[in-house]
Order: structure tokens, then sequence, then C-alpha cells
């Protein structure tokens, strides 16, 4: 079996490209939003290693993100650590609370799954919201310091652009390898009839496991950029609204696949800034809501299936050859 | 001399809330043998089969697997112990392709780690060739080989059933269950299902089948178990039980007579 | 003690708006198997409507609740086709994320009708406080607690004494053999859907003189709906009504003796223990759904 060295390729070139695009475009709230992008594909594809994969459903995760937001803010602004070593506390914070959805998830299916997890972020948010000794509450936590390289303070647009570009790259990489790995086999067949996997010999109680808690485990990494990023953050950025357009994002670019969640991921993010001039608040979610339903109803399968089905295989499959 | 039996149930009993699906239940397969597992429909077969792969707890009994306790255990558990099975309404991994399908039983006999898989190290990418032939083999064993990349719901029924086979046979089991592999076949499917069911045989596997065809109970198992209404009413050698009045009775009726004038 | 008493009372009274809107979501789904997270902008609408008939077009109060009803079951069965009909079939996923795609569509088109300030609906008449027993109940607060449960025990022979509550019932235990036997299954999905987008909306037209009424109230209320259902047992609607007076009690209390913010997590609280313990809710004997 042939590992395809024309893949890697065509991702390499991808990201030369991605890393040059802020030298090009130098529009500061531009370079912004492509900043957002990239914190949104890194969720989406987190989100889709449970979705897509292991065939579950999860309202829960822009709580990991905000866990993993909260724990890197709180230790580097009560303990002064080192966003390095803040980062993956945070990322490992979400996946220990993961495991707070994940264990009882175990037994749950459905509707029941969804809503468990819906209750699991709501919770999450009021916590965060009510406990404020901890986390000052509603007001939130403001001046996080940015992280350092050596001399160099991470500060310009530009050099947040290539971190978070880093943070993608890092996720993407993570999800070839499971989708080329023994685990995708093992998720998807999960997904595909948990009762046969388990007679055919899967630990259907790890794949759970291991898809909630790595899902989570890059939320939580995405959340300690982002609060370094942004500077401040409140418990409102991470609501259950926020859980629904990552799940918008997996759906729209078709459930299990990496490019498409990552092409969905930036339309979704630049889409509403395109309408902000045409339309006010409420009306660009109205029409949210509306793109949402149409793509539920009309592309199911999302933009990767919807190719698929009328070129073959331009796209890279959604399931992994084996 | 009597050899351990590869597979013993004793007293097992399965409650569901006030109805008996098995009540003490007791029987064996020895190893290499072919056992027949015959009842009317609802007599508690397929109840049978889940408790002996771990899908249900048994509410009362034992099952063992060479002589090592294995109910209670869990279905992977059981599983990795050497027992496999098909289903009676096909299981398949729908949107796998049938390759995958069977490639994922393979994988229970890895010996790399997850951990090495997802790296992809050099021993674990040439365990995936291996692993990718010998699923290839079994595909070609049942003879669906030419249909390796098609996704397995698009198959048709004889080639999922067959598919079933060969994903049960990957993971190297001691025992494989059949959970009425000819359901819905004609007879020219069902002879190529008993040549296939003879050459697992062949390869020293046991195996319990459940089926209604009596044909192929008749022409291929060394014995027979009949249940009726969760309860054991008769075994032995399919020629004594074809002829015991309380089988007759219960399930074999006017079939006995049809076989008989085979 | 008095106190304590009032704290019940008020939780009662919470709970009974709770049920309403618990109950039509459970019913919708036992006989639909959809989970509408629209649901909650079904009460905001409720409310919204008595506001535009009552103080907008000036309508007799008791004809603005009327009319509100049946415009939330008019919106109900416009739904039911438009949104959650065509997607029939497909995996559940798909119709929860739908109908939020729904709440998100109504809440905010809600908002820009009506402006995203809250609004105060006036009560049709002074609001007498009562004094029984040395506790002070407000005359409003026992008038719709008097409501709620009129309509709950109406529903309830409705569901257990008519034709169409057994279609339903059936329905609800198992979809193909109703159909077999000859239920109109599109009929009473369209009734269910009706039914239960009308209770909700009746919640949103008994609490708006108690509560101000904006665009986002449904939010919170649906999933708070979600987690009696849970606790309940999904399609269960008994169970749907035990676990929203225990709600409403269970808040009240925290909220007086512990503190207004924390209330909020006890929903989802008592819906997890509930999910870890007895899956099949509160209220269910013996094997239930498979979960």
């Amino acid at each position: 079996m042939k590992d395809k060295p024309s893949a890697w390729l065509w991702w390499l070139v991808g990201l030369a490209l991605a890393a040059g695009l802020p030298y090009i475009i130098t529009d500061a709230y531009t370079q912004h939003l492509l900043i957002l992008c990239c914190f949104n594909i890194v969720l989406a594809l987190s989100l889709n290693l449970l979705i897509g994969f292991a065939g579950q459903i999860s309202f829960a995760h822009a709580a990991f993100f905000g866990v993993g937001a909260y724990t890197s803010a709180l230790l580097a602004t009560r303990l002064g650590i080192s966003f390095w070593l803040a980062l993956p506390a945070g990322g490992v914070m979400s996946a220990v609370l993961s495991l707070l959805i994940g264990l009882p998830s175990l037994r749950l299916r459905g509707h029941y799954l969804a809503i468990a997890t819906l209750g699991f972020q709501e919770i999450v948010v009021i916590v965060i919201s009510q406990w404020v000794s901890l986390t000052r509450g509603p007001m939130g936590i403001t001046g996080i310091p940015k992280p350092r390289l050596g001399r160099l303070t991470i500060s310009a647009l530009e050099h947040w652009y290539l971190l978070a570009l880093a943070l993608v790259a890092l996720t993407v990489l993570f999800m070839i390898r499971v989708s080329r790995s023994r685990l995708a086999l093992e998720l998807l067949a999960l997904r595909e009839n948990e009762v046969a996997a388990r007679s055919m010999g899967v630990n259907t109680v790890k794949m759970k496991l291991i898809a909630f808690t790595g899902s989570a485990f890059v939320a939580g990494l995405a959340g300690g950029v982002y609060a370094s990023y942004i500077n401040s953050i409140d418990p409102y950025s991470f609501t259950v609204w926020v859980s629904a357009i990552i799940i918008l994002m997996v759906y729209a670019g078709g459930v299990g696949s990496i490019v498409g969640g990552i092409v969905s991921a930036v339309i979704l993010t630049l889409l509403p800034e395109f309408l902000r001039p045409i339309a006010e608040d409420q009306f660009r979610m109205v029409i949210f809501g509306g793109v949402l339903i149409l793509i539920i109803m009309f592309m199911p399968e999302g933009m990767a299936g919807f190719f698929e089905k009328i070129r073959g295989r331009l796209v890279p499959r959604k399931f992994p050859e084996v | 001399m009597k050899t351990e039996p590869l597979l013993e149930t004793t007293g097992l009993s399965m409650f569901f809330g006030g109805v008996k699906a098995l009540e003490g239940f007791a029987m064996e397969v020895g190893p290499g043998q072919i056992v027949g597992l015959i009842g009317p429909n609802g007599a508690g077969k397929t109840t049978f089969f889940n408790l002996v792969t771990g899908l249900l707890k048994p509410s009362a009994g034992r099952i063992s697997l060479n002589g090592r306790v294995i109910s209670g255990k869990t279905a992977d558990q059981i599983a990795r112990a050497g027992v496999s099975r098909t289903f009676q309404n096909i299981c398949l991994f729908g949107k796998l392709s049938v390759l995958e399908n069977v490639m994922l039983s393979a994988y229970l006999r890895s010996r790399c780690s997850l951990l090495s898989s997802f790296i992809g190290t050099g021993r674990s990418r040439k365990e995936r060739h291996r692993l990718r032939a010998e699923a290839e083999r079994w595909l070609d064993f049942v003879g669906i080989g030419h249909l390796a990349g098609v996704k397995a719901e698009n198959l048709a029924y004889g080639d999922q059933r067959r598919l079933e086979i060969a994903r049960a046979m990957a993971t190297g089991p001691e025992l494989i269950l059949l959970d009425e592999p000819t359901c819905g076949m004609n007879p020219s499917e069902t002879g190529e299902t008993m040549k296939h069911i003879r050459r697992i045989h062949d390869q020293g596997v046991s195996i319990l089948i459940i089926e209604h065809d009596m044909k192929l109970v008749m022409g291929i198992c060394q014995q027979v178990v009949v249940l009726d209404h969760g309860a054991k009413i008769a075994e032995g050698e399919p020629k004594e039980v074809q002829k015991n009045p309380l089988v007759i009775e219960a399930y074999l009726g006017k079939t006995k007579i049809d076989a008989r004038d085979q | 003690m008095g106190i304590f008493i009032q704290q019940v009372v008020n939780g009662v009274v919470n709970g009974g708006i709770y049920s309403l809107i618990a109950v039509g979501l459970t019913m919708i789904f036992g006989v639909l198997d959809i989970i509408n997270f629209a649901h909650g902008e079904l009460y905001m609408i409720g409310a919204y409507l008595v506001f535009v008939f009552a103080v907008l077009l000036k309508l007799p109060f008791a004809l603005a609740c009327v009319l509100s009803l049946l415009g939330g079951a008019a919106l109900g069965v416009i739904l039911e086709r438009v949104a959650f009909r065509p997607l029939q079939g497909r995996p559940m996923a798909n119709q929860l994320i739908a109908s939020m795609g729904l709440s998100i569509v109504l809440a905010n088109g809600s908002a820009m009708i009506f402006s995203p300030t809250p609004r105060h609906i006036p009560s049709p008449f002074r609001d007498i406080p009562l004094e029984v027993w040395g506790v002070n109940f407000s005359l409003l607060r026992v008038l719709i607690l008097v409501i709620s449960v009129a309509i709950i025990v109406g529903l309830t022979l409705f569901v257990n004494r008519t034709w169409i509550g057994l279609a339903m019932r059936t329905m609800a235990q198992d979809l193909t053999t109703s159909y077999l036997m000859g239920i109109d299954t599109r009929r009473v999905r369209q009734i269910t859907f009706a039914l239960g987008s009308a209770l909700a909306a009746t919640a949103g037209v008994l609490v708006g003189p108690l509560l101000v009424v904006e665009p986002h109230m449904g939010g919170v209320a649906v999933l708070k709906a979600f987690a009696i259902v849970i606790m309940g047992g999904m399609g269960n609607i008994p169970g749907a009504i035990v676990a929203a007076l225990i709600l409403g009690v269970a808040e009240s209390l925290a909220a007086g003796y512990i503190g207004a913010g924390f209330k909020e997590v006890i929903a989802f609280t008592l819906m997890i223990l509930i999910l870890l313990v007895k899956p099949s809710g509160i209220l269910s004997f013996g094997t239930a759904k498979k979960v």
C-alpha cells in the first residue's frame, strides 16, 4: 500500500501559501480575521474527531475551548506561568474535564448524548461565570500576557498569525495521522455499528474516551492560544451557540472530511464579516440560521460529500485509505 | 477419553424482566466440532449467541471457553479470547469498504500498539501490509475479493452475508458462531455457504450454527442441540434428533419428512 | 417558615410553567421522535403575541390570550410541515441542528421585528396580594398556577381518553405498526406538534405579565425544558410534570438559601445525575426505551 507522497506535497504547498498570506494582505482587520479562521479550523477539526470519526455528538466543544482558555489565562495571570507551559496545561485540563462527560456518555446515545453534552456545556459556563473568586465571573480575565519566544514577544499580527497557523498545521497533522492509522478504522467501525465493532474486538470504551479526550485536548490548546491573543476573555465567548457554530462547520464541510472542515471553517468565519456592512447584527444571525437549515436540508453530507458526488474523488476521501 | 470441551455452558439463564428467554441451558462444543443449534423462532437461540459473545450478561449460570470463564466479560474481550460471530440481521460497517470491514477484524491480531500505528512507525506500516494481505485472503476465501473497494452497504444480499463470514474469520477465532448464515438464500447460494463452512471446519475452527435450513443442519453438523421456549429439549447426532418426538412436535414436523426424502 | 412556604409556592408556580413547556417538548419527542430546539421560541412567541394582540392591537386580554395560543399552534403546524417533515428519517443530529437553526432565525427575527429591548406586558387586573396563613401570595401567581394545572389536567384527559390521544400513544410506542393499523400518522404528527407548540405558547402567555419579555427568553427556557424532559423520561408526560415541579421547587429553594446565580446549575446537574443513575427517567418502570 502506497503512502501518498503527493498528498503531503499538496499540504505543504497549501501551508506555504497560507504562511505567505499576511505579507500579501496587510490590512490589520483582515489579518485578525485570518487568525480567527485558524482558531475555528482547529476547533472544527478537533470536533470532527468526535463527530466524524467516532460518530458521537457533543455540544460541549465551546466549553472545552473555554476551559483551556481560562486555565491558561489563570496560570499566566495568577501564577506567572509561561505561555508555553500554560498552554498544554489548558489542554490537559480540558481533556480531564472531558472525562466527566466521556464516562457517563459511554452508556448514552443519540438524543440523550446530545442533551447530556448540552447540559455539561451549560454547567461549565455557569460555573465559570459564578465562581467569581476564581474567574472574576462575568467580568472575565484581562491582561493575559503575550507569549515570548527568546527575545521576541509575539504581539505583531503577522507573528500571531504564524503561531495560529502552526497550531492549525499541528492539528491537521494530528488528524491525518489518525486517519491513516488503525485508530481511524476502529473509530469508524464504532461509528458505523457499535455492536458489531465490539463483537470484532474493538474496545469501544477506550475508543470513545480517546475521541472525547483527544478532541477536548486540542480544543483546550486552541483556547490557551486564543486567550493570549485576544488578551481578555469572558464566559460569553464560550456559550452553547459557539458550540453550535462549530458543529455547523463540521457538517457544512462534511462530517469526517479534513479538507471540508478547513474550507467550511474559513467560509463560515468570513461570511458574517462580508455580511456586516449590508446587514445589522440580528439580520446576520437570521441569515446564519437560515444557512444552517439549508445546509442540513440540502447538503447534509456537507461540501465534501457534495464534491464527492459530482466529481468522484478529487477531494481526498472522507474515509482513510487503508 | 473425552476431550476438554472448547465451549461449555452450565445452568445458563437469561431473564428480561418477566420474560424467560433461556433457563438452565447447558451445552458444549468440542474442539473442531460443528454443532447446530435449532429451535422454533423465539426459542432463545440468538439470545444464547449474545450471551456467549458478551453482548448480554447472563442472569445466572456460566460460560467457559477452554476452561476459563468468559461470561461477564465484555464483548471485545471475548472476541480477543477467540470467539467470533456473524449476525442474523446483517451488521456490517455500511459506509466502509468491503476490505476495510475485514481489515478491522484482522487488526485484532495486530502486534503493534495503537500509538505506533498513530505515529506511523516502519513496523506498523509493515504490519498494515501484512494484515491487508490477510484480509484480502479472507475475501478471496468467500469469493468476494473482486469487490474489495465497494462500500459494504452497496453489496448484494448474498455478498453481504459472505462478507460477514470473511469479517468474522479474519479475527482468527477458535470458535465461530454463525447466526442463520443462509437466511434468505436460494439453494445454490446455500450450497456455496455450506462449502465455506466445511472449509472453515477444515481449518480447525469450531463452529456453532443457528439454522432453520434442515438440509444444511443434517448435512453439516456433527451434533445438534434443540431449544424450545428457552429450554433444551434434545441433543445428539442429527439423525437421532430428527427422530426425537419432542423435537418433531416442537419444530421439525413436516420438514423432517422433507429431509428424509432427500 | 413563612419564607420557606413562600419559596415552595413560588417554586411550584414556576414548576407549573416549566411543565407546560416540557410536556409539549416531551410529547413531540414521544410521537415524532424529534427534539425541537426551537420549542423555546414558541414560548417566546406566545408571549410576544399577547403583546401584539393586547398592547398593540388593544384587544381584550382574554381574547388576546386565546389568539396567542392559536397563533402558537399555527406556527407549530407550519414548522412541522416546513422544517421537520422533510427531515424525517434522517439521522437525529440533522433534526437537532436544523431546529437549532430555526431557533436562531426565530429569536433574532423577533429581535429584528420587536427590537431587543425587554417589554412589559401589563397584567389585566390589579395584582391583589393575598394572605393565607401568614404567607403572601400574589393573585397573579395563583391564577397562573390554577390555569397551568387546569391545562395539564385537560391534556392528560385528552391523551388518555380520546381517540387522538390513543393514536398519539400508540405512535409513540411503535410508529410502523400504528401506520399499518390505519392511523393517519401524518395528521397525528401535525396535531401533536400543534398541541405541543400551543402548550409552549400558553406558557409564554401566562408568563408575560409576570416577567419581562425579550427575544432570547426562549433560549434559556428550552435548555431547562430539555433537562426536565430527560429527567422525566423522554416521551413520558407524567414524568415531565413531576420533574418540572421538582425543578421549580429546587431552584426556588436554592435561590433563596444559596444564591440566585447558582440556581441555573441545578437543572443540568440534576439531569446529569438522573442520566447516570436512572437514564430512563424518574417515573419509568421496568425496561424503557433503550438509551
